[in-house]
């Protein structure tokens, strides 16, 4: 598979796949009402391509490619632990069951098309992928600049405390 | 990066949501549908008075203000009568 060559490429895709999920979600999400419901369709339709793509892109992608899907274990988390380095392995969690709800709510909502029983059983089933897409947002967020707030807020407070210390004992 | 993925985020869901908006009104004014409603041809026709305004009697759904989940289902059921869209107006 030659596809997928370059690894620059390769998260290029996946930041614009991710995009075209958040997007497509996001516009699905705020029109979920009786009065735009055609704008909910396409938009419904364009989430469960993305899930689609995603899938395919990550059987066709070559072992080792970030395109690959994760697939995360025990094993991994626990070798993780003691070291704690590299990445966490609930990024990985994370995205298996961002994909698994999202492309459930999808899924539903294209059946619910044909078969109107399955209107609220997609309802719920999007009502809870957003509280994983907000976990997710948050845990991505405590990662990258939650963890960094949190290490200057304690350097500036170490800093204080020898600021306000007597000079001779600073000594 | 958190950022810089956010906005591209919202610049697709600008995209995605214009096209849909694009898509949806295609689909009311029956460009989209496969046998598009004849004008004037509902019971409500006959309500109509040319004042360039529609009246609430004009081949409307009048439920909405029931339930969204009862009026999405009834919309899912007359899909798969084949009947596509709610044509809102009569052209």
């Amino acid at each position: 598979m030659g596809v997928f060559t370059s690894a620059k490429i390769e998260h290029a895709l996946l930041k614009g796949w991710h995009a075209w999920l958040a997007g497509s979600f996001l516009v699905a999400y705020v029109t979920a009402d009786e009065n735009t419901y055609a704008m909910h369709q396409f938009a419904g339709y364009a989430v469960l391509a993305a899930i689609v793509a995603r899938l395919a892109g990550g059987l066709l992608a070559p072992a080792g490619s970030p395109l690959r899907l994760a697939r995360p274990g025990l094993k991994e988390a626990l070798a993780w632990l003691p070291s704690r380095k590299g990445r966490h392995p609930l990024f990985a969690r994370f995205a298996a069951a961002l994909l698994l709800a999202v492309g459930l709510a999808a899924l539903s909502g294209a059946v619910a098309d044909s078969a109107a029983w399955m209107e609220h059983p997609h309802e719920a089933i999007s009502e809870a992928s957003l509280w994983v897409i907000l976990g997710h947002i948050a845990f991505v967020t405590w990662m990258y600049a939650g963890r960094k707030a949190v290490g200057s807020l304690a350097d500036w407070r170490a800093g204080m405390r020898l600021s306000s210390l007597p000079k001779d004992n600073a000594r | 990066m958190l950022g810089r993925m956010m906005v591209h985020g919202l610049v697709v869901a600008i995209l995605v949501g214009g096209a849909a908006a694009v898509y949806a009104q295609a689909k009311d004014n029956g460009y989209l549908s496969a046998a598009p409603a004849k004008a004037g041809t509902d019971d409500g026709t006959a309500a109509r008075s040319d004042n360039g305004y529609l009246s609430p009697t004009n081949g409307v759904r009048t439920d909405r203000d029931s339930g969204k989940h009862a009026a999405r289902t009834e919309r899912h059921a007359e899909g798969r009568e084949g009947r596509g869209n709610l044509h809102d107006h009569d052209d």
